[in-house]
């Protein structure tokens, strides 16, 4: 009896968390962006770029936020 | 067993061999998702897997472990225990290969629903190898 207890209990569980754990997380982590993200591509092509001009010099703050997007066009996951 | 002893021993092996090792799979998949960015929904598909790896190596684990322990039928239980971790890493595999090496565009897109699927197959099996901890015990 405990046996079948348990199980119904974990089912339940176990459905609940993953369908709110996704919520949750991707919250959490839009809240708190990934600060080791890639910048972005240098739109400048390489060619346009003469040895005595300065590299242009890009900052971490130009990139966007949240650098995961979804690719999701169906259902993406609510954020709040 | 007195009913402490019984609690006590349950508590500590689960902390020990299940929060600990869950934690660190935690904190890995932060890091890994800190230098290798990919969707989200990706990302929660490849944790899941990640737990299914985890629960069948457990559940191993305990089975070589535990029928020596004086467990009724637990080498029974133990090895129906890993078919059914086996059955949700082979549905888990096919919502991977669906999403990677579909002939369909639209089937390479990864929904809510993936996700709400690929969770629920590790939790559950998550879920397994601890509740063999438990009647082993029984």
């Amino acid at each position: 009896m405990a046996f079948f207890l348990s199980l119904v209990i974990i089912i339940v569980g176990v459905t609940v968390a993953a369908r709110y754990l996704p919520v949750a997380l991707t919250w959490f982590f839009n809240k708190f962006p990934n600060q080791f993200a890639p910048l972005e591509a240098d739109p400048t092509p390489q060619s346009a770029i003469s040895p005595q001009q300065p590299v242009p010099v890009r900052f971490r703050e130009q990139s966007p936020r949240n650098t995961a997007p979804t690719t999701s066009t169906k259902t993406p996951l609510p954020l709040h | 067993m007195h009913e402490h002893d019984f609690y006590s021993i349950i508590i500590t092996e689960v902390l020990a061999l299940f929060f600990a090792p869950i934690f660190i799979l935690i904190v890995f998949t932060v890091a890994e998702q800190a230098f290798e960015p990919i969707n989200y929904h990706l990302r929660f598909i490849k944790t899941a897997w990640d737990l299914q790896i985890f629960s069948v190596g457990a559940q191993c684990g305990l089975l070589i472990d535990h029928p020596f322990k004086g467990g009724v039928n637990a080498l029974f239980y133990g090895l129906s225990f890993v078919l059914v971790i086996l059955g949700s890493t082979a549905l888990l595999a096919h919502i991977r290969y669906r999403l990677h090496r579909s002939i369909i565009p639209e089937w390479r897109i990864a929904t809510d629903d993936d996700v709400f699927h690929a969770l629920w197959l590790g939790l559950l099996s998550l879920c397994v190898p601890i509740e063999y901890l438990i009647i082993s015990y029984l």
